[in-house]
């Protein structure tokens, strides 16, 4: 496992990657379970939103065409639910997935405080102030560990994005279940929160997620490190700074010496590369095109 | 009607063994048609064979016409001698047809024909001695004639494809044929207080419900009592037939987009129902031209609409429950209380939407605007230290 990153095979697309910046080694970011829900959330998520944009801007000049697509609203609405129940599934077993391994966990206290957690904790604040200072004063930007409070709010972003409007859907899917014992006006509720949270959603998405991970200039044009799983160190020390301090680690130590806790990885080969950056740069097209359509539509309705 | 036949029959007899129509007979027993179905006989009394054919008469084109029991004399009067000279006069199709031709001279093409300076005469429309029964001039193979006809002048008035009336309606069958007038005069067939007569006179159902509903009473007078209308009327567009339908370019009712295209139309008056109505699914569904939701006319029916505080209403407190159910298996009191036109913005109508609607404001433009400041100085941020950089990798260079 001493890899050095000279297996850069790709180098037309390896430069654009900037989870494969500057210096090796490489190591393991997310694993396979982690990719695998991305990829699923992509699927699902993007079907959704593009089936759903044409309902909820059902004004805006382009919808007929795009309605059209997915076969009239029947057809629309019936791959909207299908990617739905697909969500539900992933996110149920996610959550399942996440109950056991707490409980299969021998150090729980680790789990939840230890420097891989996913638990927002007092330091996220006190990294999103810094960040405003920083932003301000350029002075004390703020050292993230392997997951800072941006990774913790896409992700518990989605989880909110995800009850509510999946609470709400699910209401609006089933008006002849609930309406039996809820009073009808709960379907005007419902339909509020559902357009509204989904406007949230791929707002935060396709112009903030895009931003901090991929777009702004010193990542652009694309992270593919959610593909492909790995990173640089470079990548690492400039990302993920805090990380090297939780393993008692100096910048100038290899982390892949320490192979238990943080996972070397070889570098990532050239189909995996050109993978990485092909979903990758279909996901962002794709995404910058519903946002785009979003603000057409806002225009015109 | 027996009597007739019978009476007929001994002169058909006669009419076969001398080889001459009996309906070409005229009253003296005289035979017209021996002479004026030879186009030959008559080209020897005319100066052209122009002439003689228009003198020409087919016994069969009689037979077959609404005047198979009138003789020649009936119309031409004077003609009731034989030999009879070329300067003989004939009666006007008035002295039968008294009333049509009364109708007809105050008609807005007899206005036009004054303007322009000619005339049309009912030989135009109904042919000499082809002349057809009402029934017949624009049915069947001759409606598309008689319908090119009126085109023929009236460009923009053609049917369009899949209309329900292009293939079973005449024009006249609308717009009265002697009295046709403008459709702002209201002595037209198509004036909108007419129109429930004359297309009540096919849609007998549509004209006994349409007197009596809000749009009946609101064109005819006597509003009910507890109508609320929240859309300012305009009296330029009277609730008439027409309104809602349209005239030349209605299309099949069993359509999807002829519903849909019905939303919009009650929407152009009723643009407050219509705005929130297309706010909820049952309005965006069928904005996008699907009719598998509830649409204006699926709860508040289309002929006899009433206020909701009537209990004939479909749309009655009583009666939404049934109304809903139509589609809607849960129906019930408490799921009726669903607001098919909510207005989220107004919290006396219902509170909790309101909240709902405030809270997902505030928290849609506080992400915006925190984490679209957050991005935005973010990326000036790196602009700065980009620069930075630079200047101080120049001042090392």
């Amino acid at each position: 496992m001493a890899e050095r990153p000279t297996g850069f095979t790709a180098p037309a697309l390896t430069p654009m990657d900037s989870a494969q910046r500057g210096e090796g080694p490489y190591i393991w970011r997310f694993n396979m379970l982690h990719r695998l829900m991305h990829l699923l959330a992509i699927l699902t998520f993007y079907t959704l939103v593009l089936t759903g944009i044409p309902l909820r801007y059902s004004c805006a000049p382009f919808t007929a065409g795009l309605i059209r697509l997915w076969g009239g609203v029947e057809g629309a609405g019936l791959i909207h639910r299908i990617a739905a129940g697909i969500m539900l599934v992933y996110s149920v077993l996610f959550g399942v997935w996440l109950v056991l391994k707490f409980f299969n966990a021998e150090e729980k206290f680790e789990l939840i405080r230890g420097y891989e957690t996913m638990v927002p904790n007092l330091q996220d604040v006190k990294d999103f102030f810094r960040q405003w200072k920083w932003y301000f004063t350029g002075k004390g930007r703020p050292r993230f560990g392997r997951y800072g409070y941006l990774e913790k709010l896409d992700f518990f972003g989605e989880v909110w994005g995800f009850l509510i409007i999946g609470g709400s859907g699910i209401i609006l899917w089933f008006p002849e279940f609930f309406g039996a014992w809820l009073p009808g006006w709960w379907f005007n509720v419902a339909t509020v929160f559902h357009g509204y949270e989904a406007l949230i959603a791929a707002g935060f998405i396709f112009i903030v997620h895009f931003f901090n991970v991929h777009l702004r200039p010193d990542k652009f044009p694309l992270d593919a490190v959610m593909f492909h799983g790995r990173a640089t160190k470079a990548y690492m020390e400039e990302e993920h700074p805090a990380l090297l301090d939780d393993l008692e680690l100096g910048p100038d130590v290899p982390i892949s010496e320490r192979p238990k806790l943080d996972h070397p990885a070889p570098p990532p080969s050239t189909l995996q590369t050109l993978i990485g950056a092909a979903l990758g740069f279909l996901a962002l097209g794709v995404g910058i095109v519903c946002i785009g359509m979003i603000i057409w539509a806002v225009a015109f309705c | 009607m027996s009597l007739r036949i019978g009476l007929r029959i001994p002169l058909l007899v006669v009419a076969v063994f001398a080889g001459v129509p009996l309906s070409a007979q005229d009253g003296d027993g005289r035979d017209c048609v021996s002479c004026h179905a030879e186009v030959e006989y008559l080209r020897q009394h005319t100066a052209t064979l122009v002439e003689a054919r228009r003198l020409q008469v087919q016994s069969e084109d009689i037979a077959a016409s609404a005047h198979a029991d009138s003789t020649c004399a009936s119309c031409h009067t004077g003609f009731r001698r034989w030999p009879h000279g070329s300067d003989a006069q004939t009666a006007s199709c008035a002295s039968c047809h008294e009333e049509q031709e009364e109708l007809w001279s105050r008609s807005v093409h007899a206005e036009v024909d004054a303007l322009a300076g000619r005339e049309t005469t009912c030989a135009d429309c109904h042919g000499i001695h082809t002349v057809s029964t009402a029934e017949d001039i624009a049915a069947g193979d001759a409606l598309p004639v008689m319908n090119g006809a009126c085109v023929g002048c009236h460009e923009t008035a053609a049917m369009s494809e899949g209309d329900p009336h292009a293939d079973s309606t005449s024009c006249a069958g609308c717009h009265a044929p002697h009295s046709t007038r403008a459709v702002d005069d209201p002595e037209s067939a198509i004036a909108p207080l007419n129109q429930l007569d004359g297309c009540g006179a096919c849609h007998e159902d549509a004209r006994d419900q349409g007197r009596e509903d809000v749009h009946g009473r609101a064109l005819y007078g006597g509003e009910h009592p507890g109508l609320r209308v929240t859309d300012p009327i305009d009296p330029d567009v009277p609730p008439s037939c027409t309104t809602c339908h349209g005239s030349h370019g209605m299309g099949p009712l069993e359509d999807a987009a002829t519903v849909v295209e019905l939303v919009e139309t009650c929407g152009s008056c009723h643009e407050n129902a219509a705005e929130r109505y297309f706010g909820t699914y049952h309005g965006k569904a069928t904005a996008l031209g699907s009719h598998v939701v509830a649409t204006c006319s699926d709860c508040h029916r289309a002929h006899n609409i009433f206020p909701d505080s009537m209990p004939a209403s479909s749309v009655h407190a009583d009666q939404l429950v049934e109304t809903c159910g139509e589609c809607h298996e849960a129906s019930r009191p408490a799921f009726v209380a669903y607001d098919s036109h909510p207005d989220p913005m107004d919290r006396s109508r219902n509170a909790a939407l309101f909240y709902s609607f405030v809270f997902m404001n505030v928290l849609l433009i506080g992400v915006l605007i925190v984490f679209g400041l957050h991005t935005f100085l973010w990326w000036v941020r790196i602009g700065i230290e980009g620069r930075q950089a630079k200047a101080e990798g120049g001042h090392g260079g």
